[in-house]
């Protein structure tokens, strides 16, 4: 891997897309033999619809100890220390898919399933979705995504796209006690958003399935030690707006994104998910993913 | 004074408290009260003033409740058009 990643020849699957991968950065290399070790490889140089190197781009800046994240071998974010560099590759993998994959409608969530029926989790950061994935993932649970929930416009489906969770400051202890089966890669510390790491998350044997899974329910999380741990059902048109709140790209699709939000929500139910306590928010998931949900 | 509509829409009603209201020329979605919404299909119909909608509206309510409806719709016409959705018009 170090020398396809090195020469720019890694192609990697991730659901419906390929990455191209460049970088000569150590962390990133160790972050993908760890998060990505059970990831298809697509043809080297092959096609890739997005092309991401993350490197310093001159000797001044190895220097430094800075590198850059480059989309198409153009600069997106700026410099930033190499020592976070694993986690602007995350983030550059996942604004790759935000800002271009404009075939799907994109909401920011997580998704997860049981069998052959996914729950998509919408949030804002910090609302706790991250969290609970992890956990649904530690706990028998496939993540589709941590990130995305890809909807084939008027369908009721979302497409897998599975990456590594991402993890923010106190998330990260409270996963890593959940559980001893969490692998992590490089912590990337004092970003804008605190320390982050990424958990791997492929751990379920149907992880790099592709077809696409009906959804059979949207729930929205939040973390909260201070307000009463509760399960409730959310009103349909107030669970459609925020769920296009939580779109990347629900106006870009005008009159189709309207339509599309209407056959989602109407084949599903919405539920506010209030947790502190992760073994309880996980009982609670399976219950209304058994139709066994008390509200 | 009369109100008119300012937009098409399509409404996605599922009987709850709130509807989400698309329009159609903006791309605009909104999220309104079925109180508003009644409102809107009122004036649908036809131009209609304040205090003849009031009337149309108490029409289906008890009297007690007719002083809060004479406050409620001038302020829901008022949110209606920073919305864009309604317009005064002569």
């Amino acid at each position: 891997m170090q020398g396809l990643l090195a020469r720019g020849q890694l192609r990697l699957r991730v659901g419906p897309y390929t990455y191209s991968m460049q970088s000569r950065v150590p962390l990133v290399l160790e972050g993908l033999r760890t998060l990505y070790a059970d990831y298809f490889l697509a043809p080297e140089n092959g096609f890739a619809d997005y092309g991401v190197t993350l490197d310093s781009p001159g000797p001044l800046s190895r220097l430094q100890r800075k590198v850059e994240f480059l989309f198409d071998h153009k600069a997106t974010f700026g410099l930033v220390p190499t020592r976070q560099a694993y986690a602007y590759l995350e983030w550059g993998m996942n604004w790759c898919v935000s800002v271009h994959a404009n075939e799907y409608l994109k909401l920011h969530a997580a998704v997860v399933a049981r069998g052959d029926r996914a729950i998509v989790m919408p949030g804002v950061p910090g609302a706790g979705k991250s969290t609970l994935c992890a956990a649904l993932g530690l706990s028998g649970w496939r993540v589709l995504s941590d990130e995305h929930a890809l909807v084939p416009t008027e369908s009721t489906t979302v497409v897998p796209v599975c990456r590594p969770v991402s993890l923010k400051n106190q998330s990260i202890q409270v996963i890593r006690a959940f559980s001893s089966k969490a692998v992590f890669g490089p912590a990337s510390e004092d970003t804008h958003k605190g320390t982050v790491a990424h958990m791997k998350a492929d751990l379920h044997p149907d992880s790099h399935r592709l077809d696409p899974l009906p959804v059979t329910a949207m729930v929205f999380p939040r973390y909260s030690t201070a307000d009463k741990q509760m399960l409730t059902r959310r009103s349909r048109s107030k669970s459609f707006v925020l769920a296009a709140y939580h779109s990347f790209n629900y106006s870009l699709f005008a009159a189709a994104g309207y339509h599309s939000m209407v056959n989602l929500i109407d084949a599903i139910e919405c539920y506010d998910l209030v947790y502190h306590d992760l073994d309880w928010a996980i009982k609670s998931v399976e219950q209304l993913h058994a139709g066994q949900a008390k509200v | 004074m009369k109100w008119q509509i300012h937009a098409n829409w399509e409404v996605y009603d599922r009987g709850e408290e709130s509807v989400v209201l698309y329009d159609t020329a903006s791309g605009d979605t909104h999220l309104i009260s079925a109180f508003a919404y009644h409102l809107l299909s009122a004036l649908a119909a036809r131009p209609l003033g304040t205090q003849e909608l009031v009337e149309s509206l108490s029409a289906n309510i008890d009297n007690a409740d007719a002083p809060e409806l004479a406050t409620a719709v001038p302020d829901i016409l008022k949110q209606l058009a920073e919305l864009d959705l309604v317009s005064a018009t002569d």
